[in-house]
């Protein structure tokens, strides 16, 4: 009896402490996890700017250049504050959040929008109040932003030329594809059309037979793969320069049952455009780095709210990425 | 003292008991601050809330009043616009903080911006109001109206901000609130068992060792000290007693240990004086026997002295002799028979003795008395093998005229003086020497022992100065009788 009390003595005496270290764990994580404004953490930051850019899933380009953005500036003593706008909003919509940027005073500007006189004005509305802007991947000419961090969408038809020769030695008709971003009225289109042509001339059979744009709405790329398959039949590869419209022309090939019978080389490495390369449904992709273009774009913000000068086109770089291991 | 205190089974018993209830106070309390604690925080979130509200109203009033100042320049609606915007000033100093990583310190800081610009745009469209600038105060009062709208704006993404970080702490608070539920569940469980398996220790501590003493003393209230001390391994309160129990009972064996051997001692000297009374009873028996034999003894020796000196001067020396051998035989035999003798006097007595007895019985009987060199001078009570040669004469020789010999032999054998005495007579009848010894036993005398000391009385007195039972053997001589007396060696003085 004597032993046995010992033993149940023991167990819930260790019971009763593990139970009460546990409890008072658990009331500090409770604690914890209502956070007072009083109790805020993280220090203070000395810089302050503001990113008006569009609206992204996670994983998207806009998404990882906002966290590459935020870590960027807060290695650099500033925080990062965005101001999100809806992929189809209006310029005006775009313009007010930049007459917002404006009045809240921050010491630059990282903007990405579509090229419109408003956003123009707007930009330019800030330059007069003494705020850097920079253009993020959607150049502003004829504003006054300070630099452009974006692709070169010369260099983008370049690459899509050499992937579609290195997979089709004998030569192919290529089918080029723009985004909605691309028809903002700017150049941007031709450019990559004309960086295509450029990239295929020492390539035999390479030809860029057609050239289309996705349409706003979310069936654009499967009404243009469909198309495509349909009335287009002598088209061996299609180019969509937009990570959306590639995953949506992938996933409409594997719907219909028709992989293989158009290639397909996409833009970006979102992680389900990934996922089709390795699959073997997109042949190549050719991809930005959100993570260093929101580097170099607060660095340049950050070199000219210091007083300091940048160039006014930089150029992050692309990558082609291909099923063998993801290779880029 | 302290340590006393400390191993006081009392207050080891309140310490083990209090233990549980205090680690269960403590965690209640810690538990019930961090409750009040979140509770606070929970306000203090709902009152930033309510904080923006009065803001958002004093931005509506600051416009409203101020479009019906532009409109009509009325003094009321001034006097409002100027009261908000006080208060907005007052509020955008409360939110204006240093510049935070946090998203929802960012928007406060945004708002804090936005009310400031807010109060100077319609502060210079009531300039402009005043001045009659027209384009001015319109532009400026469009300047406002933008503001405002911004201002809205920066408060529902506050107020979403909030909501978010206000659900993720309702999630956490319900999560853990469950996780925290169950280990008070566990610990309330484990605290119960912890205080109920101490308490039930505690009492069998407390009982047992009493269980023990109450046995203990049961068993020494019969007189029984043979469950020896009890264990007292601790220094509370119940070792202390079983101590306190334990010398008591040592004391307690001590002392009667102490009796029993007083009595026994007393038991002794009783016996010893037993004894001395029966040897001075056979002693007296003696005497009066001997004193009964005696018939004037000064008479008679002087009596017999007239006659040694008669005969000496009738030349008659055998009657001479004769009757100084008498003498000599009649005054060791009226010695004092309390005080031992001699053997070599014993066997003097012996030989005057015999030789009356060969001057009675002229070569009837042969006497042959002898003794090893030391046996002579051994202790014995007097008048001991007298007894029993004149016992082998008078029943040994009865029918046995002539050819009669007694033959008396005293040595030292095992530390024992032996004296045998022997004769070539009928020998002892069968069953007599198991008579003489019980008549002994029984402390009374045989018949047909006129004359002499009985043989009763012989081995009763053998038996009192030897200090044990067996001092005589009676054995067959074939022919004859062989009595052996057997005594612890001492020397006489």
């Amino acid at each position: 009896m004597r032993r046995f009390l010992k033993v149940v003595i023991v167990i819930s005496g260790v019971a009763l402490v593990v139970t009460l270290a546990a409890s008072i764990a658990v009331a500090s994580r409770m604690r914890d996890g209502i956070r007072s404004p009083d109790g805020r953490q993280g220090g203070q930051a000395l810089f302050h700017i503001l990113a008006v850019v569009p609206s992204s899933d996670a994983e998207r380009y806009y998404s990882r250049a906002v966290e590459a953005m935020t870590r960027a500036a807060r290695k650099r003593d500033a925080v990062l504050q965005t101001l999100e706008y809806d992929q189809g909003d209006a310029p005006s919509a775009i313009a007010r959040q930049l007459r917002l940027a404006a009045e809240l005073e921050p010491d630059g500007v990282v903007v990405s929008a579509p090229l419109d006189p408003l956003v123009t004005e707007a930009v330019d509305a800030l330059s007069e109040r003494g705020v850097p802007v920079v253009a993020l991947e959607t150049d502003l000419p004829g504003s006054e932003r300070a630099a452009f961090i974006g692709t070169n969408p010369y260099s983008v038809g370049v690459l899509a030329a050499q992937a579609v020769a290195e997979d089709f030695p004998g030569g192919a008709d290529v089918a080029l594809v723009l985004s909605r971003d691309y028809a903002d009225g700017s150049a941007r289109g031709a450019t990559i059309a004309a960086g295509f042509v450029y990239g295929a001339r020492d390539s035999s059979g390479v030809r860029l037979a057609m050239t289309r744009t996705a349409r706003e709405g979310p069936s654009a790329s499967e009404a243009i793969v469909r198309e495509l398959l349909a009335e287009h039949a002598s088209i061996d590869v299609a180019v969509f320069i937009g990570a959306r419209d590639s995953e949506g022309a992938a996933r409409a090939l594997i719907e219909y049952d028709r992989v293989g019978e158009l290639a397909i080389i996409g833009f970006d490495d979102d992680p389900a455009l990934l996922e089709l390369v390795h699959l073997g449904v997109v042949a190549a992709s050719i991809a930005r780095s959100p993570e260093r273009s929101g580097e170099v774009a607060v660095e340049a913000i950050m070199t000219l709210a210091k007083g300091g000068r940048v160039s006014a086109y930089i150029d992050p770089g692309l990558t082609v990425i291909r099923r063998r291991d993801g290779e880029r | 003292m302290r340590r006393r205190l400390l191993s006081s089974f009392r207050s080891r018993m309140i310490t083990a008991s209090l233990a549980p209830i205090i680690l269960m106070g403590a965690a209640a309390t810690f538990n019930l601050a961090v409750s009040s604690a979140n509770l606070s925080r929970v306000a203090n979130l709902f009152s930033l809330d309510l904080f923006v509200e009065e803001a958002l109203t004093s931005v509506d009033a600051v416009v409203a009043n101020l479009a019906v100042y532009i409109d009509t320049k009325n003094s009321d609606a001034l006097r409002a616009c100027m009261h908000h915007s006080k208060l907005l000033s007052a509020k955008a100093g409360v939110l204006a903080g240093g510049l935070s990583y946090e998203e929802d310190a960012i928007i406060e800081r945004n708002l804090a911006v936005l009310l400031r610009r807010l109060i100077e745009e319609s502060e210079a469209a009531i300039r402009a109001k005043r001045g009659r600038n027209i384009p001015e105060y319109e532009a400026k009062y469009q300047d406002v109206r933008m503001l405002a709208s911004f201002i809205r704006d920066r408060a529902d993404a506050l107020s979403l901000e909030r909501l978010g970080l206000n659900l993720d702490a309702f999630e956490a608070l319900a999560e853990e609130s469950g996780r925290a539920a169950t280990l008070l569940g566990a610990m309330l469980a484990s605290a119960i068992a912890f205080a109920a398996a101490i308490v039930l220790s505690y009492s069998l501590k407390l009982t047992e060792p009493l269980d023990a003493l109450a046995a203990a003393a049961g068993r020494i209230s019969t007189g029984d000290f043979s469950g020896g001390p009890l264990a007292a391994p601790s220094d509370d309160e119940i070792g202390q007693t079983a101590r306190a129990f334990n010398v008591m009972q040592a004391s307690i064996a001590a002392y009667i240990d102490e009796i029993r051997n007083k009595a026994a001692v007393e038991s002794s000297l009783m016996e010893e004086r037993l004894k001395n009374l029966e040897m001075q009873g056979h002693l007296r028996s003696a005497e009066l026997k001997a004193l009964q034999s005696r018939i004037n003894p000064h008479f008679l020796f002087n009596t017999l002295n007239a006659g040694i000196q008669l005969a000496t001067v009738e030349d008659a020396d055998r009657t001479r002799v004769f009757l100084e051998r008498l003498a000599g035989l009649m005054r060791y035999s009226f010695r004092d028979l309390d005080a031992p003798v001699a053997l070599r006097d014993e066997l003097a007595c012996l030989r005057d003795y015999a030789y009356l007895m060969t001057i009675r019985f002229p070569e009837s009987i042969d006497f042959d008395i002898s003794a090893e060199p030391g046996a002579e001078a051994a202790a014995l009570p007097k008048m001991i093998i007298q007894p029993l040669v004149e016992n082998s004469i008078r029943h040994g020789f009865s029918d046995k005229p002539l050819g009669g010999a007694v033959r008396v032999r005293a040595g030292l054998e095992g530390g024992d003086l032996v004296v045998s005495v022997e004769d070539n007579g009928s020998g002892i009848a069968p069953g007599r020497a198991a008579e003489i010894v019980a008549a002994a036993d029984a402390g009374t005398e045989l018949g047909s022992a006129e004359g002499g000391l009985g043989m009763a009385n012989v081995i009763s007195r053998l038996r009192l100065f030897a200090g044990r039972r067996d001092v005589i053997e009676f054995m067959d001589a074939g022919p004859g009788a062989r009595v052996v007396v057997r005594v612890p060696f001492k020397e006489a003085f």
